[in-house]
């Protein structure tokens, strides 16, 4: 089974992606409130991909996922972002961040699973 | 139209009138020839232009608007003195003169040989009206996002409770939490409509601007209606008459416009009846018409159906609707510079049309490349 880590600031939304995420089998998620928790969650689980809200107070999603690709040890992780605000420059910023995709919210939950599996299957094999 | 009493229709005191008129009124109006040189201006041009009046007069339209914005204005210049003597030929555009934010208008005057002979050029100061648009289009995006929140908290528990994430449910249970799900997506699409809206007025929609084939967003839009217009027996009916040209444009904006101008036309048209889309060239621009069998659009809604939540009196609405298709339409097809309304049918129904410019070549090949 895959460890998503999942961070989001919103403790519904929270409870939501970690539900729709198990739902079927294939991942195991862990949580966290904020950029900083997650960050410290990163280094002692060592997640396979990280699923994460882009506006959070404190440290918005696109640092929190600079600050993983700069870390040697948790670069190699994949991170998918997630917005309520998709506009013109998200898939710039996205890049940028070095982030992988970033999904709209609301979401499909009984998709969501599957299009994080897609996502990094495809970063993979890139 | 200006209508003057007869009796007071004598050269010298119609003169005095317009003079009048021209002078004290809000708006800068200025005349120029075919060549640009400014023959009238008003106060209230010399204002906006942040100019002095003696240097207008005789001066030439393109030094007194700065660049980049001048250079526009010489194409669309260009362009008109090209056209032949048509009541809809105008160029608008809004530019930034200084702090200012001002919208200008040329319309051509021809003269008998169906030729541009001058050019009224009208200009208004909208910096006020772009600031409050602005604030309104940051609260709505600020609003759209606090709502968003909630609504996927509503729409993910909703979505795992029908996918039994949560275990069985029972049948009752289940048609229950789908009226909860049909009312929640509609709570979503009109939220990303009030989103679309709230750009366009504040002329902040992104248009991905491409060289594009309308034939081919008429296909994918109608496409994507064909089941709407199956379950309600309507024929869904595409001609293209003559050659129409590329425009340059967002396509799947376009393509948005064409699916709520379809999809209306199939929500107010009776069964077994056609709903045709037509694209035309017409006085060197391109033409989407979609044409129904439905109810018309009464004469006193014309205008008003293109506005927010508007909703006829007289126009009985098969289907519930929150009333922003048309506006999101409209400012879609506005912000390409183009023209949006609605005819009655001689036979019944009515056609929509929306028409766009077909850019000049050097347009062309700058969006391409």
């Amino acid at each position: 089974m895959r460890k998503i880590l999942i961070i989001e600031d919103e403790p519904e939304i929270r409870t939501i992606l970690a539900m729709a995420v198990e739902n079927d089998g294939t991942f195991e998620a862990v949580t966290a409130g904020d950029g900083p928790e997650g960050l410290r969650i990163a280094q002692s689980e060592r997640p396979d991909v990280i699923l994460m809200d882009v506006f959070m107070p404190g440290m918005d999603g696109y640092e929190v996922c600079r600050r993983v690709k700069s870390d040697p040890a948790l670069q190699h992780i994949p991170v998918v972002l997630l917005s309520a605000q998709i506009e013109h420059k998200t898939q710039e910023k996205t890049r940028e961040a070095g982030a992988c995709a970033c999904l709209g919210k609301p979401f499909d939950p009984m998709q969501l699973a599957d299009r994080i599996r897609g996502i990094i299957d495809e970063a993979a094999s890139a | 139209m200006t209508m003057i009493d007869p009796n007071y229709s004598q050269p010298t005191i119609e003169r005095s009138m317009f003079e009048a008129v021209i002078a004290n009124i809000g708006i800068g109006v200025m005349v120029c020839d075919s060549d640009g040189r400014i023959i009238l201006a008003n106060g209230s041009a010399v204002r906006i232009l942040d100019t002095r009046s003696d240097r207008v007069l005789a001066a030439s339209m393109f030094d007194i608007i700065p660049s980049p914005q001048s250079a526009e204005l010489r194409a669309a210049f260009r362009h008109l003195s090209r056209t032949r003597c048509d009541d809809n030929a105008f160029h608008e555009r809004t530019f930034s003169i200084g702090k200012r934010t001002v919208k200008c208008a040329t319309y051509p005057i021809f003269s008998t040989d169906d030729r541009m002979s001058q050019a009224v050029i009208v200009l208004q100061d909208i910096t006020h009206e772009t600031e409050i648009a602005q604030a309104k289009t940051e609260f709505t995006w600020m609003v759209a996002h606090e709502l968003r929140t909630p609504l996927t908290a509503l729409n993910g528990s909703i979505g795992l409770i029908l996918g039994d994430a949560a275990g069985e449910t029972n049948e009752r249970t289940r048609s229950l939490i789908s009226i909860a799900q049909a009312s929640c997506d509609r709570l979503i699409r009109l939220l990303d409509d009030m989103l679309d809206v709230a750009q366009a007025e504040a002329g902040a929609l992104r248009l991905r601007l491409h060289v594009v084939s309308l034939d081919g967003c008429l296909i994918r839009a109608l496409e994507s209606l064909k089941q709407q217009a199956d379950e309600k027996h309507i024929r869904l009916v595409t001609r293209t008459t003559g050659d129409v040209p590329s425009v340059v444009a967002d396509p799947d904006r376009i393509e948005q416009v064409i699916v709520n101008l379809v999809s209306n036309a199939i929500k107010y048209s009776p069964p077994q009846s056609s709903v045709t889309a037509l694209l035309k060239r017409v006085r060197g621009r391109a033409q989407i018409r979609i044409m129904d069998e439905g109810p018309s659009v009464p004469d006193a809604d014309r205008e008003r159906i293109f506005e927010k939540f508007y909703r006829g009196k007289d126009i009985d609405s098969p289907e519930r609707s929150h009333g922003l298709g048309l506006a999101i339409s409209k400012a879609i097809v506005e912000q390409h510079g183009g023209r949006i309304y609605v005819r009655r049918r001689r036979l019944g129904g009515s056609t929509f049309v929306v028409d766009l410019p077909i850019p000049g070549e050097d347009e062309l090949l700058r969006s391409a490349g």
